[in-house]
């Protein structure tokens, strides 16, 4: 562990002057320039987030910027032939390299680099040992083809020649929609004389083939001077291409897209929510009322930092940000803490003051840290939606049942907490008392307006959640079943989210008759609530990244 | 009575219906997802398919009778409770809209899924008819696709789809797909361009002055030849998780009658199942994923047309993934000597194994010529291969290496060897020849150079022969066999001999093999025979994929099945008992094949010397009416279509539908989320035929939208079903929120009456 670390500090840490000359470098200008991705125009920088992702798994080994790390692989390649590069996720694949290195006499601190940090350099994967190990792992299709393949892939990525036809920064010059993109080494070729390139001014044109080519010449000389300067005025120059605002979007968007993808998606946010946490749990367990004061208006905070970083992705991308697992994971816990926020603020005197937020903001932290600590797993990237997603359906299926897992999560929060409580009274001797005081149902005991102990209290917010939820998720299932019928010809599939989704629903109904039969209601609820949560999250994770079907893009 | 009502109470237990939920969960995610066998759910390999071990697709698991009989006793259970249990009033009105709308929603499912018809359809876009001299074809319009007419008088028209431009506008901006032919009729070249719709618009061109292009001719370049472009109807569409063997009788003169579907009942369609594991490679079907057998499906005519209706043929062994292999097995008449050689260093373990073939010159040899096998006729041939001999490629004075790929410029043109092929045996007599590949300016041709002059030959890059021989002759070429370093293995002339040769300069190394016996080739190297057969023959048969290397996106496509006909009908022609490969779609050939499906059928020959093919495909069904594909659009994002999925926003497939008098139906447009309905039918945009570069010389690029792929499919039962699952919405949102109020307010009425009273 404490060597993982030191690794990853060892990588992330500027030691030679090719990091010195990185670390000098100035191009959030350059950043905010609009470059063309498959159908969608992005900031640059954004575009570099998601080249980088997948030649590096989202880790720097420069520590320096995507930008400026995908640029200097494209434009000083010698820099990177030693360095760690290329990410291998797979740890079965990892060991099987690092022993291919062994055989080829790799140096040691490369193989543990390897095994430790995933990342490995690119000469130690194209060693004839290596090419025989990958060759040999890509025909086992069940468990290691697909990690070869994103290998290879991202050594393919990492081709200064592929990367340089990245860069497709000049807008199409003679203004059609659906004309291409070029590149600045288009443009070079081109020169002052290519047809092609007649619809640009003459001098933006001109300044920016001598830009390019000081900034290209500069980078490979290893002078930081020169290419900030260039950078700058190319990043001046570009936009003037085309202006049409139909093509190219406005600058405060690009601004705002790269300062989005500077700071990790917002995705540190989950912070917030932790700050709140821990105020609302003392509030909760201990009736700290200034405890609840305070974690509440932590809460806010969080829930608007939270509504600010979802709005700005929704601006971002001019969609609803609801189209893939990212997004879903942190627009719907979003729903779920902004419901807790409404019901904070609209019932301040339930009995269940300060449980839902606690909920809320569980739930907002989970799943903030997954999207923070797992890029590759959510990938953060803005890209197209599919056409088959371009219907109504997708705001109203996709967003009543992502708002349901959310509420789901929240009730495991406090199913969780009621079971602790339950633990403790246990080991205190004291659990039969807890079984005469649970029961009832969340509305009956919000119109009763009173709750005897934190047992009754958890128990009720439990079933406040998990009936909203109940309803919620079946009305999702429902609505996805009329979307179904008209985009796939059948409204339901026994596609495996499909089935298991029925199967959350089925366990909450579970819950509902079993709450009706036994004496222990609040002990069978808590655990069928985590238990749903746990089908739930399983739909999720292992249905999604494991087992495909029909909503693997979802 | 006590039976009834001892009945009655298990059904009023609502124990017994959380059971049935839990047995319903735990079908489901079975059947779903599998069974776990890892700790770590995440591994792939973590989840194994119960439900493909039973061979059932979701659609059948989820229809099958356990699944029926959970969910009728689910909803016996939920109508017995609810009527013995439920007083139906005011208060329980929430549980009451529930349960029967769970009932409903059941009894919805039975008819939906009860005469659900599922499948898809390939519309061609547009189709060509060619007439000439009273002789017409008619072909789909897809480039590269060919036509050959020939008269009665021996005159021939050869006509080939030579550009299709799907997005074609006329002056005034009307949509019309453009599609260019040339041809050669008669032994006249044109070409033609014609715009779908709009006959008046086909402009014919003859080549140029200068032979370097084409100019425009005001009317026809070939009186009679005539074209037209048509709809292409389409009246069937193949049903999902179904499976057929078409048959079909070819006339003498070649002419096909129509496919006739015979249903593969209950066919095993994700396991293997062998009943001859001598069948398959490797031999013992090693690779097969379940060591089962399967009862033989018996494939009887089921249709009034079927060409053979007293012939029942079976299906008697079906693959999941497998791929038709040639290989060679040993035995047979022919001489076709054939060795298993293994070579490797004397102080390391590491082993490599050659299949080598003397007579096959593209597996006589390994290691890029260092490893040979050869047959000898007689003695003396192995004297003459102890000489080392010092081969070599000359044109016009210049020597030139013998590795096939080597590009080099001689004279004024570029000259690339393709292949060498040494001491081939051609009537009784050894030649060699280089084949070699010549471009000077424009012209390009093939020269197989053998190494006696006299044979060699120019070949035009059509691979036809040159008349005379030689395009220029002024091109000196000349061709030497070489034989310098390589090992050879080398047997006959007797049927037993087999010796090891080294030619060297000091008369070379000559050793008897004996198989299994390493044997020192110096250089700290050694070889063994592991096996040798004089005889052998070659045999066709699936290979089994191994399980760790099946890709399950391939779908079935790699699927096939193995049809035995009874004995005594077949005549000859090796495809007795035949393997058929998976198609798609059953198309009528060439004539309607899109470009990259599938199209092998199987040949019968009968006793009685009438001939007929079978196809294994999808069952069936006629469309009400046919449906033809007036046009296809796509929709692009900014920067236009980039090869990529992501940068389309829509396809729009624009439908019509022949009417039953005659003539054709108003427009449907079908793109995504929006199906078209015509008479019962649904009809969905399902895939596209994209642009597709061509990959061969002999190809054309493809802009592609020359088809589209369409889902079919009723929707019975879909407005109970829908009725259902609003009264359960609308149930719970009065049981969870209504009826607490109402309960509440009955209290403290109760409460307040009571403290009246008081």
């Amino acid at each position: 562990m404490i060597r993982s670390i030191l690794l990853l500090l060892a990588l992330a840490w500027p030691v030679s002057a090719n990091d010195l000359f990185l670390s000098q470098l100035q191009l959030d200008q350059l950043g905010t320039v609009a470059a063309f991705d498959q159908g969608r125009v992005k900031s640059l920088d954004s575009l570099a987030a998601s080249v980088m992702k997948r030649i590096t798994g989202a880790r720097k080994p420069t520590g320096t910027t995507n930008l400026t790390e995908m640029l200097d692989l494209a434009l000083r390649p010698e820099a990177w032939t030693n360095r760690p590069t290329i990410y291998v996720k797979n740890k079965l694949v990892r060991a099987e390299l690092a022993a291919a290195m062994a055989k080829a006499g790799g140096p040691q601190e490369d193989q543990d680099s390897l095994t430790e940090t995933g990342l490995v350099a690119r000469r130690h994967l194209e060693t004839p040992e290596a090419t025989a190990t990958l060759d040999r792992l890509s025909r086992d299709l069940m468990r290691t083809a697909r990690p070869v393949e994103e290998i290879r892939g991202a050594l393919s990525w990492a081709r200064p020649k592929v990367l340089r036809s990245l860069f497709t920064v000049v807008a199409p010059p003679d203004g059609g929609f659906e004309s291409r993109w070029f590149t600045l080494d288009e443009l070079n070729m081109g020169g002052m004389t290519a047809p092609i390139f007649s619809g640009i001014d003459s001098e933006v044109r001109r300044k920016s083939i001598g830009h390019w080519q000081a900034l290209t010449d500069a980078w490979a000389a290893g002078d930081a001077n020169t290419v900030n300067g260039s950078a700058a005025a190319l990043a001046a120059l570009l936009p003037q291409v085309n202006p049409d605002p139909e093509i190219y979007p406005s600058s405060a968007r690009l601004s705002w897209e790269s300062w989005y993808f500077r700071n990790g998606n917002l995705t540190l946010f989950w912070l917030a929510y932790g700050f709140a946490l821990a105020p609302l749990l003392m509030a909760v367990v201990f009736q700290w009322r200034g405890a609840m004061k305070v974690g509440l208006a932590m809460f806010l905070v969080a829930v608007l930092l939270h509504t600010f970083s979802v709005g700005l992705r929704w601006w971002v991308s001019g969609r609803w940000p609801n189209s893939n697992m990212f997004e879903a994971v942190t627009t719907a816990a979003w729903f779920g803490a902004f419901f807790a926020l409404a019901f904070e603020m609209f019932l301040p005197r339930s009995p269940v003051r300060g449980i839902v937020a606690l909920g809320g903001a569980g739930t907002g932290m989970v799943a903030l840290m997954c999207a923070h600590f797992m890029p590759l797993s959510l990938d953060p990237t803005i890209s197209n939606m599919m056409p088959v997603l371009h219907d109504v359906w997708l705001y109203i299926h996709t967003n009543v049942i992502i708002f349901s897992y959310a509420l789901i999560f929240m009730a495991s929060v406090t199913a969780g907490i009621y079971l602790l409580w339950r633990g403790s009274l246990r080991l205190r001797g004291q659990s039969q008392g807890a079984i005469l005081h649970a029961g009832g149902g969340g509305t009956s005991m919000m119109l009763a307006g009173r709750a005897r102990s934190l047992g009754e209290v958890m128990d009720g917010a439990t079933m406040i959640l998990v009936e909203l939820s109940f309803i919620l998720l079946w009305a999702g299932i429902v609505m996805g079943a009329i979307w179904a019928d008209h985009s796939w010809g059948r409204p339901w599939g026994w596609d495996p989210k499909e089935v298991f989704a029925l199967n959350t629903f089925l366990v909450f109904a579970v819950l509902v008759h079993v709450r009706w039969r036994v004496r222990d209601k609040g002990l069978w609820t808590a655990l069928l609530a985590v238990t749903g949560c746990a089908v739930m999250l399983f739909n999720w994770v292992v249905i999604n990244f494991t087992i495909a079907g029909l909503h693997s893009y979802a | 009575m006590a039976l009834l009502r001892s009945l009655l109470n298990l059904f009023s237990s609502v124990r017994l219906g959380i059971t049935l939920m839990v047995l319903i969960f735990l079908y489901s995610a079975v059947g779903s997802a599998g069974l776990p066998v890892h700790w770590n759910l995440l591994r792939p390999d973590a989840w194994l398919p119960l439900r493909e071990a039973f061979d059932l697709s979701e659609f059948r698991w989820f229809n099958w009778w356990p699944f029926a009989l959970l969910i009728g006793l689910f909803c016996v259970n939920l109508s017995v409770t609810t009527i013995r249990r439920i007083p139906f009033n005011r208060i329980n009105l929430g549980v009451w809209m529930i349960h029967s709308g769970l009932i409903t929603l059941s009894v919805g499912s039975v008819w939906y899924f009860g005469v659900k018809v599922e499948g898809d359809t390939l519309v061609h876009r547009r189709a060509l008819s060619v007439s000439w001299g009273g002789e017409s074809q008619t072909i789909a319009a897809v480039p590269g696709k060919r036509i050959s007419l020939r008269t009665a008088d021996g005159r021939k028209a050869d006509v080939r789809v030579a550009a299709i431009e799907p997005e074609a506008t006329l002056e005034d901006g009307t949509r019309s797909v453009k599609v260019s032919l040339v041809a050669r009729v008669d032994g006249k070249d044109m070409l033609r361009e014609m715009q779908a719709g709009f006959p008046e618009a086909t402009q014919d061109f003859i080549p140029s002055a200068d032979t370097t292009g084409w100019s425009p001719i005001d009317g026809v370049a070939v009186d009679g030849f005539e074209t037209t472009l048509e709809f292409a109807p389409e009246p069937y569409f193949y049903l999902m998780e179904s499976r057929a063997v078409y048959l079909r009788e070819v006339q003498a003169d070649g002419t096909r009658g129509p496919w006739v579907e015979r249903p593969i009942r209950n066919l095993p369609m994700f396991t293997d199942r062998l009943n001859e594991r001598s069948r398959v490679w490797p031999e013992g079907g090693a690779n097969a994923s379940a060591q089962k057998k399967m009862s033989a499906i018996g494939l009887s005519a089921v249709h009034d047309n079927d060409p053979l209706p007293d012939i029942r043929m079976q299906v008697t062994d079906t693959l999941r993934y497998a791929l038709p292999e040639v290989r060679r097995t040993d035995g047979g008449p022919a001489v076709d000597p054939t060795a298993t050689v293994e070579l490797s260093r004397t102080d390391d373990s590491d082993v490599r194994s050659f299949d080598l073939r003397a007579l096959d010159p593209a597996a006589r040899s390994a290691l890029d010529g260092a490893l040979e096998m050869r047959w000898v006729l007689d003695e003396s041939e192995i004297d003459s291969m102890l000489q080392v001999r010092s081969g070599g490629l000359v044109v016009d004075g210049v020597s030139y290496p013998l590795t096939p790929g080597t590009q080099a410029p001689f004279g004024s043109g570029t000259l690339t060897l393709q292949s060498v092929s040494d001491d081939l045996v051609v009537g009784g007599e050894r030649i060699s020849v280089a084949v070699v590949g010549l471009q000077q300016g424009e012209d390009e041709w093939v020269r197989w150079i053998f190494d006696d002059p006299t044979l060699t030959r120019d070949l035009d890059a059509q691979g036809q022969p040159i008349e005379g021989g030689l395009r220029q002759a002024d091109i000196v070429t000349e061709y030497r066999p070489g034989s310098e370093s390589s090992v050879r293995l080398v047997a006959g002339p007797g049927e037993e001999d087999l010796r090891l040769l080294i030619p060297g300069e000091d008369g070379g190394l000559v050793q008897d093999v004996r198989s299994g016996s390493w044997v020192d080739l110096g250089a700290g190297l050694q070889l063994r025979v592991v096996r040798y057969a004089l005889r052998s023959q070659a045999e066709r048969r699936p290979l089994v994929i191994p399980q760790d290397q099946r890709d399950r996106d391939v779908g079935f496509l790699a699927s096939t099945v193995r049809v035995t006909c009874p004995e005594g009908v077949i005549r000859r022609r090796g495809l007795k008992d035949p393997w058929l490969l998976y198609h798609l779609y059953a198309f009528d050939g060439e004539v309607d094949l899109p470009r990259r499906y599938r199209f092998e059928p199987s040949e019968l020959v009968m006793n009685d010397g009438r001939r007929f093919e079978l196809l294994y495909s999808r069952r069936r069904m006629k469309m009400p009416a046919s449906v033809v594909l007036d046009d296809f659009e796509v929709r692009s994002r900014i920067g236009g279509f980039t090869g990529e999925t992501s940068s389309i926003r829509d396809w729009t497939s624009q439908l019509r539908f022949v009417k039953a008098g005659g003539g054709i139906s108003d427009p449907y447009r079908v793109h995504m989320n929006n199906p078209a309905e015509h008479q019962g039918l649904w009809y969905f945009q399902s895939q596209w035929d994209p642009p597709d570069p061509a990959r061969r010389e002999d190809e054309v690029d493809s802009l592609g939208l020359n088809h589209t792929v369409l889902g079919v499919a009723n929707r019975k039962g879909v407005y109970v079903q829908l009725l259902g699952t609003i009264l359960t919405v609308i149930g719970l949102v009065y049981a969870f929120y209504v009826k607490p109020v109402i309960k509440r307010r009955r209290l403290e009425a109760a409460k307040a009456a009571a403290g009246g009273q008081a």
